[in-house]
């Protein structure tokens, strides 16, 4: 119907096609077009994220040449010195006395020497062209570049020390500083392909789409839709001249009206009919606009709000590696107080803040707008940051922690509003995809990012950053959010009663699936991620850096298999399967830190909790609708699924006290194990409720 | 004030045990004081009675450097028994008739001799009025001079010089393995008798045995004959022992040279728990304050008598918190027993 629909203007002939065989046809070609050109978008962003890896890796194996250069002599150096002092010591011993054959307990001294020094392969001690008098170390091999110092006594040398630097350590040393380059190269990659989404949107997504709504008006007959004025070069040429004509079409038809009338008052009857029936068809055949009332077609953009979102999201998470470590380097111990408590306090009271202001800013929102929202959040999330890097102790930094809490929440429900105004009825799940892939992106960006930045300019430094984000943040909205009225208010806060709260806990449905699954999963997330880890790391001796490394594979792991679990949630149909399923994967994966000491157990658990909540989290949401048919139905999904939400991040708050408590009984890796053990004995509890009593895979949904 | 002179003392003594320069030091500030205090005129002198048992020490001589050094005026006047105990009381009744404003006393022996112990019911035979601080006395609760090491109430104050037996058990230990000690001692000093106790005691514990090796006391004599030390050496070398312990010991200390000449013939390791024991020449270690420092840490305690006005019964027992673990390794290389490095890292060589 698009051709004879664009050349009304020309001829007023009736349409000739019959409407269904050509809205079939077109209706399969458009399809296969949108295919294309989602193909299309897919394979720009690989081949551009792609190309922008390999320069930035390239020109990162370049500066890795200077570095070898100079942590060479710094070895080396380091090791002289300690050669030095070894060579003081036994001088001291020869000077006195005691002959250089005779050296008591030279293997404890000198293992005691080399302890704690993992560059230093081996140490020896001889007199110059002779075997070893005494050694403690590996195997000197070829290669291993050595470092001698003479043990002088009373002017001359009596004998020598020798130090063997172990080349392997140097790798290591590299491979470190180029896993954390790589990671920088990633953030980076993150954020470019944000600001390509962000620019590909304002310049292509939105005028494309927009023409393409506009014209899709047109064809079903409505032309009286006027473009918007697109950015320079983004379209702005196609909408002038559409505006144009869309213009000129509807004073041509306003004349055209006149002339009839008159034409009317002045014909016969006959001649008039014939008239009246050729304008009926033009009317038929297409909605021409008023031409004084211009009606402009202006649509929400999902893309607009996500890199805001990214930018704030990115702020908190940047603080995960450090956040516990900085608490503990300002707290002053209190007497009566746990320690490990009272560092587990500002992550409790920032979730608690959350879970205070999600309602009251979602009741803002309904009543002053999203926008208004979004840019009042920022206020205290800045302020949050910056309070805490200025923060003189450990108890206005409380205070600071929950003012960032307060800021987070808003942002989070305004984004998550934006995104229910703007998506299309039905596409919602798509939308809220492209929503959590900017949390995503933040997720597993921030803490490697953080750590990085909080090894070379300090925790303080980095929260300035974190604060630096949220504002550009706030100029991102209040640039791209600009008037665009809230037009299709969704409703985002119910009010929430304690009867309905009640009435919602009392189905065992409803309670099994927060109790077990949903409230033991947040446990895990703040409880050993947020809080255990963290500080479990540092004492294992792991720098920001690598703590952000390890964090991160969470939100790798999250990023990279929710896709695939909710494709495979779609074909199991047994949503608390999953649910299970992931429970235990997080839980028995916690237990990995009982089979290694080490930060790769660390590593392992948080791996594993990333694939048991990409497995669970997910499906759990599916499944409130299906357990709670009666509530629903009185209350509303939104209501329901508000205290589903509610309880869950309880589970928030009190992890960080629980992990606190279980550190204090069984320190850390007992910490860990024992959150493993709860979450896994849940999802174990669960798993039989659903086989069961409740038999939730059986979808046969809740009786109270 | 306080707190500033202290550390001054601390790092004083910091100095004397960790490295060797003393000698140089002392003699500059004594130059120098000296000329200062001769300006001062004779009657604006504090008089200080400085009694000793064997001769002027390293501990006498850190007293007086401390004075001297913090250009405090005083005259010093110096009486020593000879290591005779009745000559005791004519200077009690010197001291009584001359009151000095302090009175310094050297060791066990002496302090008892002008002080009396603690709950003596009878005390006309001893000093009262006069302020008296005691130094070098191993153990002054043991030997019934104090109740206890906190404030006396009396015009007394003081200072214990003995590492406690357990550092020193334990620097035995990090030399070489050890299942037995023999201790060799006076049955006469009190002091000597109470230590070879307490670390007979501590031995027990860590399943090393003690063997006591008294060295015998001719009827009605006061004191161990120099000649017997040679026997007792000889009856040790059946113990076979892994050291000899020599606690702090007046006796032993004096006839050090006899000790450690009949010792080296049968290789036998001294362990010295007083700087008068430690003889290099034969000596293996010594774990001990060093005298100088006891001396200045006595100097301190003078200083806040006289200068402030310090009440000495409100001032409690100190002890050095640095002690010198001395090796000699010429004794090492007559022994053939050499130390293990990492012992040697925190050691002194004689």
């Amino acid at each position: 119907m698009t051709t004879p629909a664009t050349t009304i203007p020309a001829t007023t002939q009736t349409p000739t096609l019959p409407p269904a065989a050509a809205a079939g046809a077109d209706d399969l070609a458009r399809r296969s077009l949108a295919r294309r050109s989602r193909y299309f978008q897919v394979t720009f962003f690989v081949v551009v994220v792609a190309l922008l890896l390999a320069a930035a890796a390239a020109a990162a194996y370049t500066m890795l040449a200077p570095f070898d250069r100079e942590l060479t002599p710094a070895l080396e150096e380091k090791a002289e010195a300690l050669g030095r002092s070894i060579a003081g010591q036994l001088g001291r011993l020869l000077e006195a006395g005691n002959p250089l054959d005779r050296l008591e307990g030279m293997t404890p001294f000198l293992a005691d020497a080399i302890q704690d020094k993992p560059d230093i392969l081996y140490v020896e001690i001889g007199i110059a062209e002779g075997r070893p008098l005494y050694r403690v170390g590996q195997v000197a091999e070829a290669g291993i570049d050595r470092v001698r110092v003479p043990i002088m006594v009373a002017g001359t040398t009596a004998a020598q020390v020798e130090l063997g630097i172990d080349p392997a350590y140097l790798t290591t040393q590299k491979l470190a500083v180029g896993v954390d380059l790589l990671i920088v190269l990633l953030v980076a990659a993150i954020a470019a392909f944000e600001l390509l989404l962000l620019a590909g949107t304002l310049l292509l997504v939105r005028p494309l789409g927009t023409i393409d709504a506009v014209l899709e008006q047109a064809a079903q007959g409505d032309l009286s839709f006027r473009l918007p004025m697109f950015p320079q070069g983004g379209g702005r040429r196609v909408a002038k001249a559409w505006n144009t004509l869309v213009r000129s079409l509807a004073e041509t038809w306003q004349s055209l009206r006149i002339e009839a009338a008159m034409v009317r008052r002045t014909l016969g009857d006959d001649a008039a009919a014939r008239l009246d029936v050729r304008l009926t068809a033009v009317t038929a055949a297409a909605r021409l606009g008023d031409p004084d009332q211009p009606k402009t077609f202006n649509r929400l953009f999902l893309h607009a709000v996500r890199a805001p979102v990214f930018l704030f999201m990115l702020a908190e998470e940047m603080s995960r590696s450090f956040l516990p470590l900085y608490v503990r380097s300002l707290y002053r111990p209190v007497e009566g107080w746990s320690d490990s408590f009272v560092i587990g306090l500002p992550i409790t009271l920032f979730m608690l803040a959350i879970v205070v202001t999600t309602p009251i800013a979602g009741r803002l929102a309904d009543r002053y707008g999203l926008r208004r929202v979004f840019i009042l959040g920022v206020a205290p999330l800045v302020i949050g940051y910056l309070g805490t890097a200025l923060a003189s102790g450990f108890w206005d930094l409380l205070v600071w922690r929950m003012f960032s809490g307060v800021g987070y929440a808003a942002l989070y429900i305004a984004g998550q509003g934006y995104i229910a105004d703007s998506s299309e009825p039905g596409k919602r799940t798509r939308s809220m995809a492209l929503f959590m892939g900017a949390v995503f992106a933040a997720v597993v960006a921030g803490p490697a990012l953080g750590g990085i930045l909080a090894d070379q300019i300090g925790p303080r430094g980095t929260f300035a950053v974190s604060a630096a984000s949220a504002l550009a943040s706030l100029m991102l909205m209040l640039w791209l959010l600009a008037d665009q009225p809230r037009e299709r208010p969704a409703e985002i806060s119910p009010r929430l009663r304690l009867r309905d709260v009640a009435g919602l806990l009392a189905n065992p449905g409803f309670a099994g699936l927060t109790f077990l699954a949903a409230v033991p999963g947040k446990i895990a997330l703040a409880g050993f991620l947020f809080y255990l880890a963290p500080l479990y790391l540092a004492k294992l001796g792991s720098s920001s850096s690598e703590t952000g490394r390890i964090l991160m594979v969470y939100g790798a792991a999250t990023l990279l298999l929710t896709p695939l679990v909710a494709q495979l949630s779609d074909r199991l149909r047994m949503p608390a399967v999953l649910v299970a399923c992931g429970g235990l994967i997080s839980g028995l994966g916690m237990l990995a830190v009982q089979l290694r000491a080490d930060s790769g157990g660390v590593l392992l658990a948080v791996l594993f909790l990333g694939i048991g909540h990409a497995a669970s989290i997910a499906p759990q949401l599916a499944l409130v609708p299906g357990l709670c048919r009666t509530q629903i139905s009185a209350l509303g999904t939104t209501t329901v699924l508000a205290v589903y939400r509610l309880i869950e991040r309880m589970g928030s708050v009190i992890g960080p006290m629980l992990a606190a408590a279980l550190v204090d009984a069984w320190g850390f890796r007992g910490a860990v194990t024992g959150i493993g053990v709860l979450t896994a004995t849940s999802a174990m509890v669960f798993a039989i409720l659903v086989l069961g009593p409740i038999g939730l895979n059986r979808k046969a949904g809740g009786s109270p | 004030m306080t707190l500033w002179r202290r550390r001054t003392l601390l790092q004083t003594a910091a100095g004397a045990l960790t490295g060797g320069t003393l000698a140089g030091g002392t003699g500059f500030a004594g130059r120098a004081a000296a000329a200062e205090t001769e300006q001062v005129a004779a009657a604006h002198r504090f008089r200080i009675w400085m009694v000793t048992f064997r001769g002027w020490t390293a501990t006498d001589q850190g007293f007086k450097s401390y004075l001297e050094r913090r250009r405090i005026p005083v005259e010093l006047v110096h009486r020593d028994v000879d290591g005779k105990r009745e000559r005791l009381a004519e200077i009690v009744a010197e001291i009584r008739a001359q009151r000095p404003d302090l009175v310094y006393s050297w060791g066990t022996t002496v302090t008892l001799g002008l002080l009396g112990r603690h709950d003596d019911a009878d005390r006309s035979a001893y000093l009262n009025e006069v302020p008296v601080i005691f130094l070098n006395v191993t153990d002054p609760v043991a030997s019934r001079i104090v109740p206890n090491l906190a404030p006396t109430g009396r015009n007394i104050a003081g200072s214990t010089f003995v590492a406690p037996v357990s550092a020193q058990l334990q620097a035995m230990r990090g030399y070489r393995p050890v299942t037995r000690i023999a201790a060799i001692f006076n049955p006469k000093e009190s002091n000597a008798v109470g230590m070879v106790r307490d670390m007979a005691a501590l031995a027990e514990t860590q399943g090393v045995t003690l063997v006591s090796h008294p060295v015998p006391v001719e009827e009605g004599a006061t004191r161990p004959a120099s000649a017997s030390i040679a026997e007792v050496v000889e009856g040790i070398k059946a113990d076979r022992a892994e050291f000899v312990y020599v606690p702090p010991d007046s006796f032993l200390s004096s006839h050090s040279d006899d000790l450690v000449a009949a010792a080296i013939p049968f290789k036998l390791p001294i362990f010295a728990a007083a700087e008068g024991a430690f003889d290099a020449a034969g000596t293996l270690m010594g774990l001990f304050a060093r005298y100088f420092n006891i001396g200045q840490l006595g100097g301190y305690q003078a200083e806040r008598i006289l200068l402030e006005g310090a009440a000495p019964g409100t001032m409690a027992i100190e002890s050095l918190q640095r002690y010198s673990l001395v090796i000699s390794m010429n004794t090492a290389r007559k022994l053939d027993l050499y130390p293990p490095v990492l012992l040697c890292r925190n050691a002194e060589f004689a």
